[in-house]
């Protein structure tokens, strides 16, 4: 025999109370590894999800505008790593549809990724290249979506990209039907050949996203072929990736600036350098986007100056008219000389044949009192022009004066030294709306120049879009039809046209076109004219130097390219996102979880230790120092759990896996968090070091808990512990001195929470669930401390109140400490399952109500093409939809006119979502501008406003309503829960956000809405949009007012049918959008609340334990009271009462902690009746499942035998 | 030469003990005086509540006494340090309880061997007397049976045994017959004294059994915390 030998037989005869322990520290050591490896394994599979999004792909090269996909070629000379490629594509976003064969639309889906891919792409996936001659192939995702299978023919629309800025009046394009808006391309039925699995760049994307992408894949050159003409850049791309299949190779990204900086050439940046001969010889540097950025123009006369050349900018406009002052004079005498009663045909033959107007002719800023090279000009009259033009004066041409006025009458006029009259000029000016802004200006006629040297000069016009053909009639100009005239062209026209194409036939000052409106501030200027100091010698070799200077000067960066890391993007998203708040909040829960599993060890050692008393007293007396029990009891637990916490490590991968499974089948969207998980992964997750940490910590902490435990042993004198009788357990503390430590600590703690809880509303949001545990941990150790108190406290006085009340509360009171544990059980799982019930979404039912998270709208609508106009009458419809279409547009009118349909626009800049659906961290989020006529209206609900409006009579909306300057910050809304949870924002913080071409804005937050259905998106004001996002034309998002009576499925399917084909559009009800969001907060919550169920758990086995022990020690007193004639159930009754009061102390320090941590959250959601009805659910389940506990207790009562237990005493 | 008189094996001084009460303190033992000689058996007699229990385990260290001394071998073991009580109490002193307080989870040779799992002897050596001293209780038979394969009688004949493994010099029986049949009870008391006897060892026995305390030389009554001998 030996003490080892003691032990191990002490180990194995005690089992079935180990087995206990061992369940108690399996289930701590589960919650404490689990709730780490949760957040571990959530976070490998989204790695494992971007790396098979992202392949073999490290970076991407990408601009807001297209450029040559020829750059990719050079990049990867330049870079000189064979191993490496680089693949030019182009990414656009688009509608798929699928027809049945009679053309009827089957199925379409809208926000759709469609790439151009060369057969390049497929190597950074290793994948087998498609052959996707003539055909297209689609993922996987889109293929279950659409339920297409391969060979079905499919259509795309994706809207015609436009590299000049729309709101300019070049930048529109025309589409078949001439309605001039942001036309679409179409790309014919073609064959799905083949479906592209996730692993194989089916899950591509630039930025990652939590729902699977709907991808279709092109030839990148038949895409380039459709895009070519609106882009005007030969082969665009506007995306290279760039990627290794070696793993040790790697490239930083300033190798790659660099690799850029060399390769990039004039075309990648949309600019040329064109040579012209006549009137002499010079280079103009022009651009595709028809605008020359100031910058540019700027970089451009410097690179000049440094080789000592001339440069001037020049700005070309297209003028719709020109006509003279006195042409009613002209035309009465034409008339005469006709008729005096003429035909309509008469008098428009008149008309033209009075040629007092110019259409369509472009006039030139410059100064005609240059010298050469940029001169001389000459006047009609063969005389050097030597002044410079006055602000309002035009100088006009030959031509052009012999169009205005009769021939000979000018050059009369000016011989006799008379001034000319005025002229009237009508143009275009920038404009966002659907129809292009026309305005008129008088000016007056400063002269007439000679047509001849340096005034006849067809390379002042650069390259305009649609201008083109053997007449201005077969031009294509972006007006909308309904604006183009070519009625107006006459023969002189065509004339002119066909010799000197669109020679300038008029001239102005810089100043006088900044009045006119003619600057942009896209740009001033349409070229810069460049010519060597003798402006000769200019040939191809010397404008190839000049071009080589200028892109030396030129940085690539604020050209709009931006080199992305994509895996370290797709990283800090991750890390960054939801997962890390998650990830924290799970922990903080699962402190509790741990601690009740803790103090359960706690609870079950205690009672093992006091159930072996007499033994360990025994031992003691035998000689066995305190010392020494401790290491042979020590020993012998220490081992069960060490035991338990390894069984707690598979246990703890279960049950993350469990999570993160019913996690998945809950998601709304069609997220796959853990269903395709590798062998590698799983291996991955049972080896991982968080296992090993878990297990050490969980071991740490039951060792902690153990020592606590045996500490306590040290109360007992060797002979309480032989006899069994520990009187140290019933507290000797004097009430005096008790009652006054006790309030002291209440006052220290109230204060303490008081102070946190304080500080909790004023914190970072981020903070807020910090603030929350560490204020609700206060709360509950205050909570405890009366408890403790009370269980401390004299008892009822047996003749004065209820023999079982009296009795009842002696039991309890008997064992203050292991009761206090077990209320303690109890108080924890009642605070976790109380503060999250009423964080709960209630489904909204109201959708009309306008004060709610709808605003009292029905409807939400998107487009993948945006609307020029938000249509409110018929012929807004028409100039939407064409004239091809009157009986869909008679049932759309008829059931929005039933509906009392309103519908409302906003202009969309597309970006990440920002709602709680995303599970990555975005970096630009989605902005929507709202329109002034919602802002007028109002409606949702508002958290928080900026203190200015918190008076209730101010509409908060009007708080977008400030225009921003350009330094200062823009106001900007977000859904309460996007700022606190997604963006970390508190209410009156500036952030930045990417602005156009590289610029960055500051947005203000000035107000949080209150759970809406804005929570995927920032909102501006449509003003501030316009103005700091000139390129996002027209209306993308809608929200759809209508009657509650409203027939809302048939508005929805008239409006998707009318506005689907074209222009990608869908409708869903704001319920279910709402919905899709609470569902989500709700998953969150309810995953904590399986926390709490856990611990609900422990707390009634703990309750169960304890009972069963006090019955058991107390066994001979219940035989003695039955021998005075106690009937079974009254002792029964008693028990009962024990157990009630536990539960109902536990309940009540929980609940109380938890409600006074949340209070401040119920405070700002107001009505409180859905979250306390759902509490008292709760808290019933609480109590009953505690009041089951004592069922085993109060039928160990029931079976007592009195006459045996009294003849052992 | 004057004979010297012999040091006694157990000399107890004004030994009072005091129980701090939530109602007030309880005065259990109030100056008790006691010499016994190495080799001799006492019984103490009282009422349930005179205290003899608690008597019995100040004697055994498993309790010290709010004031008095007590001598075991000239020595009073609650002048050393308190880690050190066990240790002496191990080598010094042996108990037997009116509840055996078996291990039941070792059969009745292991029982007896608990106490000397940590002293000096050496295993072998202890071995050898746990056999020999249950020889001596009769039970040489039952070495390997568990406690809970015995009667009554036989278990408080094992603890006797464990009682004597470490050659105490002080014995103390705190009823140990409280819960047997009256010849289980006489056969126990039989060896007890036996063993006593032979080992030469001094025995404190509470009882509240005249019949019993008649077999002891001598009898005292404990009663009003106070210690009188019980004339014969």
């Amino acid at each position: 025999m030996t003490l080892g030998k003691l032990w191990r037989r002490n180990l194995r005869y005690h089992r079935r109370s180990h087995l206990a322990i061992l369940l108690g520290t399996v289930i701590g050591c589960m919650a404490l590894t689990g709730a780490w490896l949760v957040g571990d394994l959530l976070r490998a599979r989204m790695n494992a999800l971007q790396q098979q999004r992202l392949g073999f792909i490290q970076y991407a090269l990408t601009n807001s505008r297209f450029f040559t996909s020829t750059l990719a070629q050079r990049l990867a000379t330049e870079l000189d790593r064979p191993s490496w490629t680089v693949v030019p594509v182009v990414q656009l976003r688009g509608t798929v549809i699928l027809r049945d064969t009679d053309g009827r639309i089957l199925r379409h889906q809208n926000k759709i990724q469609v790439l151009g891919v060369p057969p390049e792409f497929w190597k950074l996936f290793a994948a087998p290249v498609p052959d996707l001659t003539g055909a297209v192939a689609v993922n996987q995702a889109l293929a279950r979506q659409l339920q297409l299978d391969q060979n079905a023919l499919l259509e795309i629309r994706l809207p015609r990209p436009s590299i000049i800025p729309q709101e300019t009046l070049a930048g529109r394009s025309i589409d078949e039907t001439g309605t001039a808006w942001q036309a679409s391309i179409n790309i014919e039925s073609r064959q799905v050949r083949t479906l592209i699995p996730a692993q194989q760049g089916g899950a591509f994307t630039l930025a990652p996203q939590s729902e699977e992408p709907y991808t279709v894949y092109l030839p990148l050159d038949d895409l380039q072929r459709r895009l070519r003409d609106a882009l005007a850049v030969e082969a665009p791309a506007n995306v290279v990736l760039v990627g290794t299949t070696e793993p040790q190779s790697s490239v930083e990204v300033s190798q790659l600036s660099e690799a850029l900086h060399r390769a990039v050439r004039l075309e990648d940046y949309g600019l040329k350098l064109r040579i012209h001969h006549s009137p002499f010889q010079y280079a103009s540097l022009e651009t595709n986007r028809l605008l020359l950025e100031d910058e540019l123009t700027q970089v451009a006369q410097d690179v000049a100056q440094e080789l000592q050349w001339s440069a001037r900018p020049t700005l070309t406009y297209l003028v719709n008219l020109i006509w003279s002052d006195d042409w009613p004079v002209v035309l009465s005498s034409a008339l005469g000389t006709l008729a005096h009663d003429p035909t309509p045909l008469q008098a428009m033959l008149c008309w033209r044949m009075c040629y007092t107007y110019v259409p369509y002719l472009t006039v030139s800023v410059l100064d005609p009192s240059e010298d050469a090279p940029w001169g001389p000009f000459y006047s009609w009259n063969g005389q050097r022009w030597t002044r410079h033009l006055s602000p309002g004066e035009i100088l006009l041409t030959e031509p052009a004066a012999d169009d205005l006025w009769p021939v000979g009458s000018w050059q009369a006029r000016l011989r006799q030294e008379q001034e000319l009259p005025d002229v009237f000029v009508r143009y275009f000016v920038e404009s966002s709306g659907w129809l292009l802004e026309e305005k008129t200006a008088r000016l007056r006629v400063a002269g007439v120049l000679s047509w001849r040297g340096s005034a006849v000069d067809p390379g002042l016009t650069p390259e305009f879009p649609g201008l083109r053909g053997t007449s201005p009639a077969d031009w294509q100009p972006p007006f909308p039809r309904s604006q183009w005239h070519p009625r107006w062209i006459r023969g002189a026209d065509d004339l002119h046209w066909r010799r000197y194409r669109a020679a300038p036939r008029a001239f102005i000052s810089a100043e006088t076109a900044r009045r006119l409106g003619w600057f942009s501030r896209h740009g001033q200027y349409t070229s810069v004219r460049l010519t060597t100091a003798a402006a000769t010698n200019l040939d191809t070799t010397t404008v190839q130097a000049f071009a080589k200077h200028l892109l030396s000067k030129l940085d690539p960066q604020r050209q709009g390219f931006r080199w992305r890391h994509l895996r370290a993007e797709a990283e800090a998203a991750i890390d960054q996102g939801p997962l890390r708040m998650f990830r924290w909040l799970f922990l903080g829960f699962s402190v509790f979880l741990v601690g009740s599993a803790l103090l359960l060890i706690v609870l079950l050692v205690r009672l093992q230790l006091l159930r072996r008393a007499s033994e360990l007293g025994v031992l003691s007396a035998l000689g066995y120092s305190r010392g020494l029990l401790n290491r042979l009891i020590g020993t012998e637990f220490g081992i069960v759990l060490v035991l338990g916490c390894l069984a707690g490590i598979p246990a703890a991968v279960i049950y993350a896996w469990g999570l993160l499974l019913w996690i998945d089948k809950r998601w709304p969207t069609s997220v796959t968090l853990l269903s395709e998980l590798s062998a590698t992964e799983m291996r991955q997750y049972l080896l991982s070091p968080t296992l090993i940490a878990g297990w050490a910590v969980s071991v740490l902490a039951g060792g902690i808990a153990l020592i606590w435990a045996l500490r306590d042993l040290r109360r007992f004198s060797p002979r309480e512990l032989l006899l069994g009788r520990f009187q140290a357990e019933i507290s000797a503390a004097k009430p005096g001195h008790s009652r006054l430590r006790t309030i002291a600590f209440l006052l220290f703690s109230s204060i303490l929470g008081l102070l946190i809880w304080v500080s909790g509303l004023r914190a970072a949001p981020q903070h807020v669930p910090l603030w929350f545990f560490a204020s609700g941990g206060i709360w509950l150790v205050t909570s405890l401390a009366v408890v403790a108190w009370v269980l401390r406290q004299s008892k009822p006085d047996l003749v004065r109140h209820p023999w079982w009340l009296a009795l009842g509360f002696r039991f309890l009171t008997r064992q203050p400490r292991r009761n206090f544990f077990t209320v303690t059980l109890l108080a924890l799982t009642t605070f976790m399952l109380s503060a999250i019930e009423v964080f709960y979404k209630s489904p909204q039912s109201q959708v009309f109500a306008k004060e709610s998270g709808t605003g009292g709208f029905a409807l939400l609508a998107e487009s993948d093409i945006p609307l020029p106009i938000v249509p409110k009458d018929l012929a807004d419809w028409q100039a939407i939809l064409g004239e091809d279409s009157a009986e869909r547009l008679h049932n759309l009118l008829d059931a929005l006119q039933r509906g009392q349909v309103h519908i409302y626009g906003f202009a969309v800049r597309p970006g990440e979502d920002v709602s709680c659906l995303n599970l990555y961290q975005p970096q630009q989020p989605r902005l929507l501008g709202v329109p002034a006529r919602l802002r007028d209206r109002g409606g949702f609900r508002f958290d928080k406003v900026m203190p200015a409006l918190e008076s209730g009579s101010v509409n908060p909306w009007l708080a977008l309503n400030a225009t921003a300057a350009s330094s200062d910050a823009i106001p900007v809304f977000a859904d309460a829960h996007t700022a606190q949870w997604v963006l970390h924002l508190a209410l009156g913080q500036t952030f930045p956000y990417a602005g156009e071409s590289n610029g960055r804005l500051k947005l203000r937050l000035t107000g949080l809405l209150a759970d809406s259905i804005f929570q995927g998106s920032l909102l501006i004001s449509e003003e501030n949009f316009r103005r700091h996002f000139p390129q996002h034309s027209g209306y993308a998002f809608f929200l759809i007012e209508s009657s509650p009576e409203a027939p809302l499925e048939e508005i929805t399917r008239c409006l998707e049918s009318a506005l689907g084909e074209k222009y990608g559009f869908s409708v869903r009800p704001t319920l279910e959008v709402l919905g899709q969001y609470h569902r989500v907060e709700n998953l969150y919550l309810q995953t904590f609340q399986l926390l709490g169920a856990f611990g609900l758990i422990l707390g009634a086995g703990g309750l169960a334990a304890v009972l069963l022990r006090n019955v058991y020690e107390r066994q001979t007193e219940l035989a003695l009271l039955q021998a005075l004639g106690y009937t079974p159930r009254m002792l029964a009754c008693l028990v009962v009462v024990e157990n009630a009061l536990v539960v109902l102390l536990g309940f009540a320090a929980g609940l109380l902690a938890a409600l006074v941590s949340v209070a401040p959250y119920l405070y700002i959601v107001g009505n409180i009746t859905e979250p306390l009805k759902r509490l008292s659910i709760i808290l019933a389940i609480v109590i009953g499942i505690g009041s089951l506990s004592g069922s085993v207790a109060i039928r160990h009562v029931l079976r007592l035998r009195m006459l045996a237990l009294l003849r052992r005493e | 030469m004057i004979p010297s008189t012999p040091t006694p094996g157990l000399q107890v001084r004004q030994l009072t003990k005091t129980y701090i009460m939530p109602a007030g303190p309880v005065e259990v033992l109030r100056g008790i005086d006691l010499d016994v000689q190495p080799g001799e058996a006492i019984a103490i007699m009282g009422p349930s509540g005179s205290g003899k229990s608690t008597f019995l385990y100040i004697l055994g260290t498993l309790e010290p006494p709010s004031s008095g001394t007590v001598l075991v071998d000239g020595e009073d073991p609650f002048q050393r340090p308190a880690q050190d009580l066990a240790q002496f109490r191990n080598r010094h002193i042996g108990f037997v309880f009116q509840e055996h307080y078996l291990l039941p989870q070792c059969t009745v040779w292991e029982n007896v061997l608990v106490p000397s799992l940590i002293n000096n002897i050496s295993r072998p050596d202890a071995a050898v007397r746990a056999r020999q001293l249950l020889e001596q209780v009769g039970l040489s038979h039952r070495l390997h049976h568990y406690p809970a394969e015995l009667s009554g009688g036989e278990r408080q004949r094992v603890a006797m045994a464990r009682a004597l493994i470490n050659k105490p010099r002080l014995v103390l029986a705190d009823e140990p017959t409280g819960n047997l049949d009256r010849q289980a009870a006489n056969t126990v008391v039989s060896l007890l004294l036996d063993l006593v006897r032979n080992h030469g060892v001094i025995l404190v026995l509470a009882t509240h059994s005249l019949e019993i305390a008649r077999r002891f030389a001598r009898i005292y009554e404990l009663f009003d915390g106070q210690l009188h001998l019980r004339d014969q």
